[in-house]
């Protein structure tokens, strides 16, 4: 449930006259006032929205023990150790926890973003006196404003089914094939490429470990079932050592040269490849480098981007698939 | 509680375009999902609909299983047309609930059925090899 920031300015005003030992069982009307001190004007029937929501369990309320005490005539923490701003945070903290959210919300649009925002604004609003004025400023942080891809919808259900371990059944369509097919996928990880989404599973269907894009995911649904476990380490190093997410070929990592130009060998000594990548750069700035990867389509498809100031030296069947691809796009 | 089927055809008399590709089992629903790619012999790929007296049959039940609702899909006489002979199209086809056991059904759009009607026979909905969706 979505609190808004003057409710939690309120929250934090009560918090702070229940957790005061020097004027304990604060009345109805005293929280009133220190609202009113703050520029609040909240009703008593807003503080008692309010006490019920702060009693409420998480994630909706803090599940404080708050009750009215009958002899006092005010209201108490029943565990004298309560406070719902339980880890004070520096300003610098609070800084870095801002620009986390800008940045999640830069990135953001799923739940997870959402979850992680509400999360870091409420840790925020209990340990800031006064809340952060409303963010108008203009962005100094400038992302590519990528578009939703089809399929970006389905990253909630892949991670959830990837931390909880649960198959799931999608229907799949193949570009190449142009066919459709349904699967059932023990999904293990999740993989951004380039704003595309990914998802590695074992693929019952093919009986091995598959990538399958978003984009050409249907309807997934999660199944109860025995969830085949794969060996994560092992797997980690195979998609440490690629560059994309579709592999060529099943081997493993191979050694791979090019000789590139010197306005290519710029862009690759900028941004390398993959930190395997050693450079070497000739007199007229040219440039010999090598990877040590596995061969996969994205690669290929970056040395095509190439054009001209690109040479793929070896391995061999790697020249003569760059050939055929430049050739098929043509 | 959903069971999700993913069912095996017997290829000679069900059709591989659209292709059956699961079957849920409800009890307020059963729902059939559908994958459809265009065929380059039509110009931008042509178009496609479902009768709204598309229904299920299941053998040894003479009362059939009427189609409620689609998703994906246009009901006749409409069309929903493609853009290219490239194109393809998942739908699902919801129908009134059939009982939840083993068994086999049909899918009959037509009863005189041209190459045109989207008609299945023959398909075997073993329970046991059900999942349970989550959710």
């Amino acid at each position: 449930m979505p609190i808004n920031k003057n409710a939690w300015k309120r929250f934090t005003i009560i918090d702070s006259l229940l957790t005061n030992k020097m004027k304990p069982y604060p009345r109805m009307e005293d929280i009133i006032e220190a609202c009113r001190v703050k520029h609040l004007d909240p009703s008593p029937e807003t503080i008692q929205k309010d006490i019920a929501q702060m009693k409420m369990s998480r994630p909706d309320g803090f599940e404080a023990p708050i009750q009215f005490n009958r002899r006092h005539l005010g209201y108490e923490y029943t565990d004298p150790d309560y406070s719902i701003s339980g880890i004070p945070l520096t300003d610098g903290d609070k800084a870095s926890i801002q620009e986390a959210i800008d940045l999640i919300r830069i990135i953001g649009g799923t739940s997870i973003s959402a979850k992680f925002s509400h999360a870091m604004e409420k840790i925020l609003s209990v340990t800031l006196e006064e809340s952060i004025p409303e963010l108008k400023k203009q962005p100094i942080i400038q992302t590519m404003d990528a578009t939703r891809s089809r399929g970006y919808e389905h990253l909630d259900l892949f991670y959830k089914a990837c931390l909880h371990q649960i198959p799931v059944s999608f229907v799949h369509y193949s570009y190449s094939k142009r066919d459709f097919s349904a699967i059932l996928a023990h999904p293990f990880l999740v993989k951004e490429f380039e704003n595309r989404w990914y998802v590695y599973a074992y693929s019952e269907k093919h009986q091995s470990i598959r990538t399958f894009g978003f984009d050409r995911i249907y309807a997934p649904v999660l199944v109860k079932g025995p969830f085949k476990k794969i060996d994560l380490e092992a797997h980690a190093t195979f998609v440490n050592d690629m560059y994309g997410v579709y592999p060529l070929a099943d081997g493993p990592k191979e050694h791979i040269h090019i000789r590139v130009k010197y306005m290519a060998a710029n862009y690759f000594a900028a941004n390398p490849v993959h930190k395997s990548q050693v450079l070497k750069k000739g007199q007229y700035g040219d440039a010999e480098i090598s990877f040590e990867l596995i061969p996969t389509f994205e690669l290929l498809q970056l040395f095509a981007s190439y054009g001209s100031q690109i040479r793929l030296k070896s391995p061999l069947w790697l020249c003569n698939a760059l050939t055929s691809y430049i050739q098929r796009e043509r | 509680m959903s069971y999700l089927i993913h069912p095996t055809l017997n290829e000679s008399n069900s059709r591989r375009n659209p292709k059956l590709l699961r079957i849920f089992l409800d009890k307020e629903y059963t729902r059939l999902d559908f994958g459809y790619a265009t065929h380059s012999y039509y110009i931008k790929g042509g178009w496609f609909n479902i009768y709204p007296q598309t229904h299920l049959r299941v053998h040894g039940i003479k009362e059939p299983f009427p189609l409620t609702h689609a998703e994906g899909i246009t009901f006749a006489p409409g069309r929903f047309h493609f853009e290219s002979n490239k194109d393809w199209a998942y739908f699902s086809l919801y129908f009134k609930a059939i009982p939840l056991k083993s068994c086999v059904i049909d899918m009959i759009e037509e009863e005189d059925a041209t190459e045109n009607n989207f008609n299945y026979y023959g398909v075997n909905i073993v329970l046991n090899d059900g999942m349970e969706a989550v959710g």
